[in-house]
């Protein structure tokens, strides 16, 4: 006899289950709004993908509560590249403005994304590292979605591209390899961008949506643990027990943090704009997963197993510039930071953890409810799920 | 029966490909992304469909022995005594489930999700208990099945490009016994 499919609760979370979860898992407040907001959406019905009638009229709102009615909008349009956010690009005309035609990016949260992210925490970031890495310029955020439904920041649009022009690669910037010629030096760019980040002095700027742990304890990773284990206990569609064994060894694992960094959360080759002639970054974006912690997340990340290319000799290149030890030598140059191999190992798996929360139990979460403007491209995206779960193994394999 | 799903999604590559792609707005970045996302994902989708029931059904089976296994090393560990019994009930109903031949697949999923929900519970009160020896065996238990499991599931999404050509059998292979032997061994 067919048996009934069993309800899940995940769908469409009640207020008992939604308390639980936040209850159950210690999180930043600004986490755990956002994760909040992700789950009461889930119960409310679903909204057409916007169309660019609905976010020029909206637009149009905000600019003339920011403005005043002395502007012009033109050529209103999407942005491709990312598998989060819904990107517009426009152009703003303020006659009589110090620049009185300006390009600008639109990002706003979709119903629900593959990385449901506060974009109050963003808007903070672009603003302190401005000066100190390129970034986009954050002009305005619109954190209660007042006048774009759902929060959004508007930012400067910055010129450069993704990826070389000669290479393949997949989607998000995955599978980048850049140019023989070119990779020392991009990679001197990528790393020293890397380093001011981890060392920057952040003392003055206004960063009140994170919450910066003590160095001397294990806080910061304990906190970091319970965001991606609520991601995961609030998106999978399925239970895994490698991912259980996975987290049950990092929580008797956690390391003590040494000093206190800011951590980019998604520092890779696809998530950097650059001039491939000049070969300068142009712009360090997807700030969205950063937090203050231990530096060797973001470490662990750059020389992560599935960003590794084979250049022409066969040698594995990490995020598709340098093999491992360069990196991680080029990184201690730079940032005069020692890289403890022990530190490193751990971080390694839970990257490789949380990527697989990201792939294996959002992105089809998120496709399975229709609510993204990118369904087909995060379903895409879980094929690289099990490639990261056998890396996983393989670490784990080591340590157990 | 005629047409098949196999020609029926050949043709839907073949529309993509000849009409639809071409006649995309080339300056719609996103417009041009997606419908070779479609394409590419039909493709995926020809790959497996001849083997979706084979698939799960060697999935549940593999989880049986898994989670038969398991119990059968907490049994002397009374914080586990709930969990374990749980588990036992999921497996009498999922075995005779899995070998017939009309059980479909999204009951088959089904199996297997309950499987997998009463493996973890059963992983989850080991590590409750504190009991560090166990723990590991099952751990390592746990591993040793995952590298079967987890070359199956990456033969089954290859087509993604997420894997370099040719560092996973085929579907066919992977699901044959003779592979998921020799994986097994390997370990």
């Amino acid at each position: 006899m067919p048996v009934a499919p069993k309800i899940d609760v995940r769908e469409a979370p009640t207020a008992a289950f939604i308390a639980n979860v936040r209850q159950r898992f210690r999180v930043e407040p600004t986490v755990d709004r956002e994760l909040t907001a992700k789950l009461q959406r889930r119960s409310q019905p679903l909204t057409p993908l916007a169309g660019l009638p609905d976010i020029r009229a909206r637009l149009l709102r905000f600019l003339e509560a920011k403005l005043g009615r002395d502007f012009k909008l033109h050529d209103l349009g999407y942005l491709a590249g990312g598998a989060s956010k819904e990107q517009f690009v426009f152009e703003l005309e303020t006659p009589g403005g110090a620049q009185p035609r300006a390009k600008l990016v639109l990002r706003r949260d979709p119903c629900e994304g593959i990385t449901p992210t506060d974009r109050e925490r963003e808007f903070q970031l672009l603003r302190a590292f401005e000066g100190i890495v390129p970034v986009p310029s954050a002009l305005w955020l619109d954190q209660e979605g007042e006048f774009f439904g759902r929060p959004a920041l508007i930012c400067r649009f910055v010129s450069g591209v993704q990826k070389p022009q000669y290479t393949s690669g997949n989607v998000t910037g995955l599978g980048i390899l850049f140019p023989p010629a070119t990779r020392r030096r991009m990679a001197e760019e990528f790393v020293g961008a890397l380093a001011r980040i981890h060392t920057a002095d952040l003392v003055g700027a206004d960063l009140s949506a994170f919450h910066r742990p003590a160095a001397g304890s294990a806080q910061a990773e304990e906190m970091h643990l319970d965001w991606w284990a609520r991601v995961w206990f609030e998106d999978r569609l399925e239970e895994v027990p490698l991912m259980t064994i996975t987290e049950h060894w990092l929580r008797r694992q956690v390391p003590t943090l040494d000093l206190v960094s800011l951590v980019h959360g998604d520092y890779r080759s696809g998530n950097f704009l650059f001039d491939e002639a000049a070969c300068k970054i142009t712009a360090i974006l997807d700030w969205e997963l950063a937090h203050f912690g231990d530096r060797h997340c973001d470490l662990a990340w750059i020389i992560f197993q599935a960003f590794l290319m084979r250049d022409e000799s066969g040698q594995l290149l990490c995020s598709g510039m340098l093999s491992r030890a360069e990196m991680l030598a080029l990184y201690r140059e730079k940032s005069g930071l020692p890289v403890d191999e022990d530190k490193l190992r751990y971080f390694e798996i839970l990257m490789l953890w949380k990527g697989v929360i990201i792939v294996l139990a959002s992105a089809p979460r998120v496709a399975l409810g229709q609510r993204t403007h990118h369904d087909i491209l995060v379903n895409w995206l879980a094929g690289i799920s099990f490639v990261l779960l056998d890396a996983l193994r393989l670490k784990l394999r080591e340590v157990i | 029966m005629v047409p098949t799903i196999n020609s029926r999604l050949r043709s839907m590559m073949r529309a993509m490909q000849d009409v639809v792609l071409p006649a995309l707005d080339a300056e719609n970045a996103i417009a041009q992304e997606q419908g070779k996302l479609v394409l590419g994902s039909l493709a995926l989708l020809l790959d497996q469909v001849d083997y979706a029931h084979t698939f799960e059904v060697i999935e549940a089976r593999d989880q049986c022995t898994l989670l038969t296994t398991i119990v059968a090393m907490t049994q002397a560990t009374p914080p586990t005594a709930a969990a374990s019994s749980s588990a036992q009930a999921v497996l009498a109903q999922a075995r005779p489930r899995i070998e017939i031949a009309t059980t479909s697949v999204p009951e088959l999923q089904q199996i297997n999700c309950d499987l997998r929900d009463a493996l973890t519970a059963l992983i989850d009160d080991i590590e409750r208990a504190d009991g560090r020896e166990l723990a590991q065996a099952v751990a390592l238990c746990v591993l040793d099945f995952s590298a079967t499991q987890l070359t199956r599931e990456r033969s089954w999404v290859a087509g993604t490009g997420f894997d370099p050509p040719g560092t996973v059998p085929d579907i066919p292979t992977a699901l044959s016994d003779a592979a998921t032997k020799h994986l097994a061994h390997s370990v």
